[in-house]
């Protein structure tokens, strides 16, 4: 019974994967010169046999498509996503989930070294990584140096920080930025500060992280 | 002999005029390159080169000023062998003005009403104009101008504009003079009886008035000051000379916010609607200005804020605070990367209404059909060729 129950799954998620891979290739077929589909068609493929998320992999078609890429830029532009997807689900764990996977790839190809990624999964072990991996590609597009930027958000996620304090970290790293300081020194500072605040408010009894009372981190 | 005197010093404002002019319009056309009329920083104060019309409205304690102001550019083309478009006229232009003054104490009084025609030709970094107006406002005592013949040359240099022009007047000067023809009259008697025959009559007679004045306008993104003095000379008038001094904000595209401080005669203002016979706060209003617009130039198109709003199933209200823009657009993962046009609220603000599943997208906004750029607000990824884009995450109904 329990056999046949599996047999049946298993026909049930290889059909679906079928029925994703023809309305992918319609999609791109509809929008893409024949070749060009092909050749993004079957890295899609390849990267929905790895297990990896496809929907990126086709969007960057259509954004190289819409920027008047050519053949090959859109064709790389796949393959260099489909890669750092890969890369990123390596640094981050085999559990990691899709939109944590994206995240991931997004800050390594913003310059994020893979070690990070390894370290904010430690940091952070059991919560989801998507909005510290969002960050930290939005403080590193700001200015601020990738390691930099990585060792601010790795700290900030050890210390406790939720993803609503990482928001408003990040919020008055750019107010400060914009303020004319530079990114490098603006991080550290709001991150330290962050951190005093913290430790003081934990000697007073609460917890790190603490969205409790005072408004900004 | 004073008459004589006064007609030489009007012969040397024109010739001297003519001859600044002259020459520096054989300078502007020499240094005529092909450049686009249109381009930022132009010179020119056109309206054809900014909109189709222009109203303005300014008070000050003793009386209230407007204008109006339309204008056309007349570029006629034909088609080449190859059918191509070729610009036949150059980039002229005719704008019309009609301003007038009226007194606050009694609105419905016209003090002076003003009519004129300017053609203009202007190039990137030169403008020539030439005028004919008739009217406009009068202070007690000035005579009526008849016509106005105007001519100007305008030169940007780097951060200051230059304008120099000249002003032909024609003026009537209605005066009434007494005539006695008699002193006294006969009766039937043979005797002389004084009577006063004396007879009210007309005495019109027309002048030449000449009007030179120069203008150095000094431009910083929405700020433009000006200052303009000038001289005026004429038959029946002593030399006058004023300055006067301008402030322009260049609130929105379509708003102009304007202050001066000083007076201006009659012909200084004849063919410049934005101009104010005395100290005044006043507004211009272009309901369709263009870029082309000088001042607009500095305005650049921007994104204020971003706002999102789940709405029916899937679907994601997105509202964008824009600035300075005519139209915009939104692409992302969820338009397939397919441009879609935002629509105008109030206020500024903009939106659309898209369907975005749960997950993590990037997203785009492009404003006046320029780069595509980064929303405000939300977080940045610089991961593509295609410049940084927003990252939107959209929870799950189970995240």
């Amino acid at each position: 019974m329990n056999r046949t129950l599996a047999l049946c799954l298993a026909l049930a998620v290889a059909t679906a994967a079928r029925a994703d891979e023809g309305s992918d290739e319609a999609r791109l077929n509809a929008r893409l010169a024949p070749e060009v589909a092909h050749q993004v068609s079957t890295l899609v493929n390849e990267a929905r046999a790895a297990g990896l998320p496809t929907d990126p992999l086709i969007a960057r078609a259509f954004e190289g498509a819409s920027r008047g890429a050519d053949a090959a830029g859109i064709v790389n532009g796949v393959r260099r996503q489909s890669s750092a997807q890969a890369s990123a689900r390596g640094a981050l764990g085999p559990g990691s989930q899709p939109d944590e996977i994206v995240a991931g790839a997004s800050a390594l190809l913003a310059g994020v070294p893979a070690d990070s990624l390894s370290h904010l999964r430690l940091a952070r072990a059991g919560g989801s990584l998507v909005i510290p991996l969002v960050v930290l590609c939005d403080l590193v597009a700001r200015g601020v140096p990738a390691d930099v930027a990585s060792v601010a958000v790795v700290t900030a996620a050890r210390a406790g920080a939720t993803d609503n304090v990482l928001l408003r970290i990040r919020e008055r790293i750019h107010t400060g930025i914009e303020n004319g300081g530079a990114p490098a020194g603006t991080t550290g500072e709001v991150v330290r500060q962050w951190l005093r605040m913290t430790a003081g408010r934990g000697r007073h009894g609460e917890g790190p992280g603490g969205e409790s009372k005072r408004k900004t981190p | 002999m004073a008459e004589d005197h006064l007609m030489r010093k009007n012969f040397l404002v024109l010739v001297t005029t003519s001859l600044v002019m002259g020459f520096s319009t054989c300078a502007t056309y020499a240094a005529d390159t092909g450049t686009d009329p249109a381009a930022p920083g132009a010179p020119t104060r056109s309206l054809a080169a900014r909109g189709p019309l222009a109203l303005s409205a300014a008070a000050e304690p003793g009386s209230l000023h407007w204008a109006f102001e339309t204008g056309v550019p007349l570029r006629l083309t034909r088609r080449d062998a190859a059918g191509r478009l070729q610009p036949v006229t150059g980039p002229w232009r005719l704008d019309a003005f009609v301003n007038a003054v009226h007194d606050r104490e009694d609105a419905a009084t016209v003090a002076g009403m003003g009519y004129a025609l300017r053609l203009e030709h202007a190039r990137e970094r030169n403008a020539v104009w030439l005028g004919l107006s008739r009217g406009g406002s009068r202070a007690d005592g000035d005579p009526e101008a008849r016509l106005r013949l105007g001519a100007g040359v305008e030169h940007a240099f780097s951060g200051v504009h230059a304008e120099v022009e000249w002003v032909a007047s024609s003026v009537l000067f209605r005066d009434e003079r007494s005539r006695t023809y008699a002193y006294a009259l006969q009766d039937s008697a043979g005797t002389w009886v004084p009577r006063d025959t004396s007879v009210i009559e007309p005495s019109n007679h027309g002048a030449l008035w000449n009007t030179a004045q120069g203008t150095l306008r000094w431009r910083a993104g929405r700020l433009s000051l000006a200052t303009v003095g000038g001289l005026s000379m004429g038959e029946g008038v002593s030399a006058r000379s004023w300055v006067q001094g301008v402030v322009e904000w260049q609130l929105t595209r379509r708003v102009l916010l304007l202050g001066s401080l000083g007076e201006r005669p009659a012909p200084s203002l004849a063919f410049h609607t934005e101009a104010h016979p005395r100290s005044m706060i006043g507004i211009q209003f272009a309901p369709w200005s263009t870029k082309g617009w000088a001042m607009n130039s500095s305005l650049v198109p921007s994104a204020q804020a971003w706002k999102t709003q789940f709405g029916p199933p899937d679907r994601l209200i997105v509202r964008v605070h824009l600035r300075d823009v005519s139209s915009a657009e939104i692409a992302g993962d969820f338009t397939d990367w397919k441009p879609v046009a935002l629509e105008r609220l109030h206020g500024g603000w903009w939106y659309t209404v898209l369907r975005v599943p749960p997950g993590i997208h990037r997203v785009q906004l492009r404003l006046d059909g320029g780069a595509w750029q980064s929303p405000p607000g939300l977080p940045r990824a610089d991961d593509g060729p295609g410049g940084p884009s927003g990252t939107l995450v959209v929870l799950g109904a189970d995240d």
